[in-house]
């Protein structure tokens, strides 16, 4: 039995009503608890800032994507190589390559390197979740789960056509089960499948898919309902329609209002946050995004935020894809995953000197800064989309840090920043408890993780410990101590340990009576045979779904 | 501190080393116990520097490389500045990605000569591998800078996606110059198929003979002036052979390539009666 007693940091635990008191964090087994004996050993934090483990709730880390990128650019791979850590627990420490899309192992030494413990990948086709998981297994420290793409899924328009909506809700759980998914996600809701069908824009959300009664409205509206029938811990996770497009803020607000009063999570709002005219004027429309979220508790979201430099655009939106290929003219990659999604990739590259990506950095920025909830807005780059999360402690210097902030507003280009809240002037400056809340407690109560993003008695002891710097990009660069599941594996800045991580997945319930006809689809349709769909031999215990 | 670090090959080369760790600039700084001590990778395995070369002189930003290096690879890698001489042959990706320095060969290079390289001058007396002052695999740009100068022949796409600076040989292998964005290649002799396929901008000289795809449109015959002071300047800097005929020379220009924007040049040379 490891025990470890923490003293003498300065604990931010929003979740727990903590800020900033000094006070010990006591460990056993792997969770902390309320005390340990006078003997337990001790790690000195005296000065410190103590915070639970990172949770990103939005990155691409593990996908057949993922894969892809990597194998778009090997490029990055000769200006990035990264060394095998030098570790003392006796696993088997591996090289890797960086770059925006790290390789599976240095994802996850990097991760824990930034205090990070639990990472959630985005965007998985149901059909490669097998390769998820796979990747998952090469990913050490980080705890791991994903989100499964089920927004263009040919099966479940086929419901919604028929109006079979408990067969479609029983589709969705069993592809949840069969893939060991931890949520739905949704992207593009119906235009991917009209993208393969040669339509490049989904103009409204009452567009026909197909059927005239399957539309991105009735998309959402039947995945929503079956996250919060199926008692799902995360809500329906989405990707609005019109990513990235000029004026596209009216779907945005459009597809909020149509699950007004279920649960939705809407993610990489940053994106979806334009104003203007397609084609014509381009300009930020986060106040009404953020004014939208603000006053409706039932909606979450994360900012998906651009930091300047390389990125890799890796998405289930092939149309995006599409758009930023012939904008930018570099090499890209376009596939069609039969009957379920899209997969699009382009790497590029967000210049300050470029009027478009200097009103998405600003579009970021004013939602993080407009809202008024921080459990509610949480931090997310999309990694890598919006920038790699190595960026992500320059991302908090600049929420907590106006002087830094207005000086880089400055050096930008200021072509679309006219009227701009952020142009004009926004005084908020992050707290550490904020930063907490959006980088940790946040996520974990979107997420529905109980045992993550607090220290409580009965938390998973993921910790990380900062020393405190007045530049705070560098504090939350190269935090002192990080501890996952108790086990300290980053001493003194050093990557020491790299134990595996657990899996984060549910297996909700569904009708038998599903298979009879998902069996004749298969049949029918499928490249693969019903038996052979399913993952088999998941390790760790399902998170629990159902009424509360 | 020496006037110059002499590492001298102890035994012939069994196999492919890596040696991205020499590059003067940085040998500058150590001391010959240091640069012994440098890490040479033979497969996944290092090898000290000093157990392959004897080290003579430190602290000196010349560096002279003896003995048979075509296994030796990766030499000059990220090089910013400083001399490196090497006598004989040397093996692939000399100077990839240097930004300053010269490199001077007695012998011939491997394959990725300076690629990516965005400073600097690479002079090889012998002929040059594939790829020469190209890019990384994968990447959209080759060398950004920098001059590269080879007396003997160059393989495939020497110069290929260049997107600044200058690459003189005295034949290419085939698909020279291919999708270069901007720069010069001169070649004094011939030029193999497929030279300056792609080329959105760029200039390919042709003192020799050279097949002109059909993307590239015939423009007009003159004398470029820009061209005679690079011919005069390289021909002074480097003691290239460069004739009179060429400096004051007429040129046909080929626009091209035309499936791209179009907006580059073959220069073919016009000999005078």
């Amino acid at each position: 039995m490891t025990q470890l007693r923490i003293t003498g940091g300065a604990i931010h635990d929003p979740a727990n009503g903590v800020d900033g008191d000094v006070r010990d964090i006591c460990i056993s087994d792997g969770r902390i608890v309320a005390s340990l004996p006078a003997d337990a050993p001790v790690l000195n934090a005296s000065g410190m800032v103590i915070m639970a483990g990172g949770i990103d709730i939005h990155a691409h880390v593990a996908a057949s994507s993922v894969t892809l990128g990597r194998r778009l650019l090997p490029e990055e791979h000769t200006l990035d190589p990264a060394a095998a850590p030098a570790l003392e627990d006796g696993t088997i420490p591996r090289s890797g390559t960086g770059g925006t899309v790290p390789s599976t192992f240095t994802t996850g030494y990097r991760y824990a390197g930034l205090g990070y413990t639990t990472v959630f990948d985005a965007a998985v086709a149901p059909v490669s979740a097998r390769q998820t998981h796979a990747e998952f297994d090469d990913t050490p420290i980080i705890d791991g789960g994903f989100f499964t793409l089920l927004g263009n899924d040919e099966y479940l328009h086929r419901q919604i056509a028929a109006n079979e909506l408990g067969r479609a809700k029983d589709y969705v759980a069993w592809i949840l089960k069969s893939t060991g998914a931890y949520a739905i996600k949704v992207v593009n809701p119906g235009g991917v499948e009209l993208w393969k069908r040669n339509v490049r824009e989904v103009k409204t959300l009452d567009d026909p898919v197909g059927a005239s009664n399957v539309t991105p409205r009735r998309i959402l509206e039947v995945l929503a309902s079956a996250a919060i029938d199926l008692g799902l811990p995360h809500p329906v996770h989405i990707h609005c329609n019109n990513l990235g497009v000029a004026g596209n803020v009216a779907m945005t607000l459009e597809s909020m209002r149509a699950l007004e009063g279920r649960r939705a999570h809407f993610t990489h709002l940053q994106f979806h946050s334009y104003g203007g005219e397609r084609g014509k004027s381009w300009s930020s429309a986060a106040r009404q995004v953020a004014e939208y979220v603000n006053s409706h508790p039932e909606v979450t979201g994360d900012v998906g935020q651009v930091m300047f430099g390389d990125a890799t655009t890796l998405t289930a939106d092939g149309a995006v894809e599409y758009l930023l290929h012939t904008s930018t003219g570099r090499k890209w990659i376009n596939a069609d995953i039969e009957l379920e999604t899209g997969c699009g990739i382009v790497p590029y590259t967000y210049k300050d000197k470029a009027a478009v990506a200097s009103l998405q950095w600003v579009v970021g920025l004013e939602l993080f800064l407009l809202s008024t909830d921080p459990w509610r807005m949480v931090l997310s780059t999309d990694h890598p989309n919006g920038g790699s999360f190595m960026s992500y402690p320059d991302l908090i210097r600049l929420l907590m840090d106006r002087a830094y902030r207005d000086a880089k507003l400055k050096s930008v280009n200021q072509k679309m920043l006219a009227g701009s809240a952020l142009a004009d002037g926004i005084a908020r400056e992050y707290t550490l408890n904020e930063i907490a809340i959006i980088t940790r407690a946040g996520p974990a109560r979107q997420l529905g993780l109980v045992h993550k993003g607090h220290l409580g008695a009965g938390a998973d002891a993921d910790i990380t410990i900062y020393s405190r710097d007045a530049n705070f990009a560098k504090m939350f660069s190269t935090p002192r101590f990080v501890l996952k599941a108790g086990t300290l594996v980053v001493e003194e800045g050093q990557l020491r340990r790299a134990p595996a991580g657990k899996r984060i997945y549910v297996q909700p319930g569904y009708d038998d009576s599903l298979m009879r006809d998902l069996g004749k689809y298969f049949e029918a349709y499928s490249a693969i045979q019903l038996a052979n769909y399913p993952v088999t031999g998941l390790r760790d215990t399902p998170m629990p779904t159902g009424a509360a | 501190m020496s006037d110059r670090i002499t590492l001298t090959l102890r035994a012939p080369l069994a196999r492919a080393l890596d040696a991205d760790a020499i590059a003067p600039d940085r040998l500058a700084a150590l001391s010959a116990r240091e640069i012994s001590a440098l890490e040479l990778w033979d497969g996944r395995t290092v090898v000290a520097l000093g157990d392959v070369f004897t080290v003579s002189g430190d602290r000196s930003p010349s560096v002279l490389l003896e003995g048979d290096l075509a296994q030796l690879h990766g030499v000059g890698t990220l090089m910013g500045g400083g001399t490196l001489e090497i006598t004989g042959s040397v093996g692939n990706s000399l100077g990839a990605r240097m930004r300053g320095g010269a490199i001077t060969v007695l012998g011939s290079a491997g394959d990725d000569a300076g690629s990516a390289m965005a400073g600097g001058s690479i002079v090889v007396a012998g002929n040059v591998g594939d790829r020469a002052g190209g890019a990384l695999q994968g990447a959209s740009k080759g060398m950004t800078g920098g001059e590269i100068i080879v007396r003997g022949s160059t393989g495939v796409e020497a110069g290929a996606r260049m997107r600044r600076g200058i690459l003189y040989c005295a034949s290419t292998g085939a698909g020279a110059g291919a999708g270069m964005i901007a720069g010069n290649l001169i070649v004094s002799g011939t030029i193999g198929d497929g030279a300056g396929a792609g080329n959105k901008r760029g200039t390919i000289v042709a003192l020799g003979p050279v097949r002109v795809p059909p993307t590239y449109a015939y423009a007009c015959t003159y004398r470029p002036p820009h061209l005679s002071l690079m011919l005069l300047s390289l021909r002074k800097r480097f003691d290239l052979l460069v004739d009179d005929a060429h400096v004051h020379g007429l040129f046909k220009r080929y626009s091209g390539d035309l499936a791209e924007i179009g907006k580059g040049e073959i220069l073919e040379w016009q000999a005078t009666r």
